[in-house]
């Protein structure tokens, strides 16, 4: 289940003003896993994934994709290697419909897009994003970037906005994604996500980061909401 | 074939490609009404390619589309199809060429 790291972010700090938004921080995903990233709203998940993905600059630390160091990482350079990244906005174009993003991306990435379609039970492919629900858009994401990710899938917030039934669905597709050795890590404040889903686990802090080795078995006050205030 | 690889011709003959071709065509339409008004209004041709104003409109046009494709989150979508915005908006700079050289030779 372990192995190298397919692509990893360390040491990053990062500065906004004379606010500090990343402190040293480290997160990777692991070919075969689902890695969650989990934190409180405001520790520095999206940035940290920004800053993994190539779309924010940090002010210290690099990226490193197959151990190979990314002088400055761009999210289409990674994108290239196989790499997707589901940002917690809408990205999708809404002139074009579900089935033609879908058809764009298993094009780029020489995959079927069905199989994602169907795990997760994507309804409307006819339509336009701007057409969808919100539910069902967040869905057509994921399975465009379920397409797209041939070696890692990033995702910020999947399970936002999603019911019971469509969270499970994507679970089971990012499991079923890891089984075929894709790394997938996904960012979460909810804790019932990683619970369900994840394999590994960093938590995020005001910045800095710990993996929790042993998160199944410890009580989940000790590694989330009993922190206290630094 | 693909974007992925670096292969351009999926990009330009796809349907993203082509939807963005529709808003930079009406952007063409306007920065070139505006070119022509005002080489009107200063007794100039208005119709002839002056490399100057063309590289202005080429680069308004350019700005003004890639404020809307980052407005919209479509840089991600391009990203995450590995196109850089530079790669994907450089043939909307030939686009802008080839109208205006075109329009310069067939104009009265």
């Amino acid at each position: 289940m372990s192995g190298p790291p397919v692509v990893l972010a360390e040491g990053i700090s990062l500065q906004r003003g004379r606010r500090t938004i990343l402190r040293r921080a480290y997160v990777d995903a692991v070919g075969g896993t689902v890695t969650g990233l989990v934190g409180r709203i405001g520790a520095g998940k999206t940035t940290l994934l920004r800053v993994l993905v190539g779309r924010t600059r940090a002010n210290a630390g690099q990226v490193r994709w197959d151990g190979e160091r990314q002088r400055r990482p761009r999210l289409d350079a990674l994108a290239r290697r196989g790499l997707a990244y589901v940002p917690d906005h809408p990205w999708l174009c809404p002139r074009l419909t579900v089935r033609a993003h879908l058809e764009l991306a298993a094009g780029v990435a020489g995959r079927d897009w069905q199989p994602a379609a169907a795990g997760i039970a994507l309804p409307s492919l006819g339509q336009r994003p701007a057409e969808l629900s919100t539910g069902e858009r967040r869905l057509s994401e994921l399975a465009v970037a379920a397409t797209l990710g041939t070696r890692a899938l990033v995702l910020d917030e999947p399970f936002r906005e999603l019911d019971p039934i469509h969270r499970e669905r994507l679970g089971t597709l990012l499991r079923g994604l890891a089984g075929a050795g894709c790394a997938v890590l996904f960012a979460d404040h909810d804790v019932a996500s990683v619970l369900g889903f994840a394999d590994r686990l960093f938590s995020i802090e005001t910045g800095a980061t710990r993996i929790i080795p042993d998160f199944r078995e410890r009580p989940v006050p000790e590694w989330y909401r009993g922190w206290p205030a630094r | 074939m693909t974007v992925r690889g670096g292969h351009a011709w999926r990009w330009v003959t796809g349907p993203l490609f082509r939807s963005y071709l529709g808003s930079f065509s009406i952007l063409w339409v306007l920065t070139k009404s505006t070119l022509a008004a005002h080489d009107r209004v200063t007794g100039l041709d208005p119709f002839v390619f002056q490399p100057q104003s063309e590289t202005w409109a080429c680069v308004l046009e350019l700005l003004v589309l890639t404020h809307f494709i980052r407005r919209r989150g479509e840089d991600v979508l391009l990203g995450n199809l590995g196109l850089g915005l530079g790669s994907a908006l450089l043939p909307f700079a030939l686009a802008h060429a080839a109208l205006s050289g075109a329009l310069a030779l067939l104009a009265p």
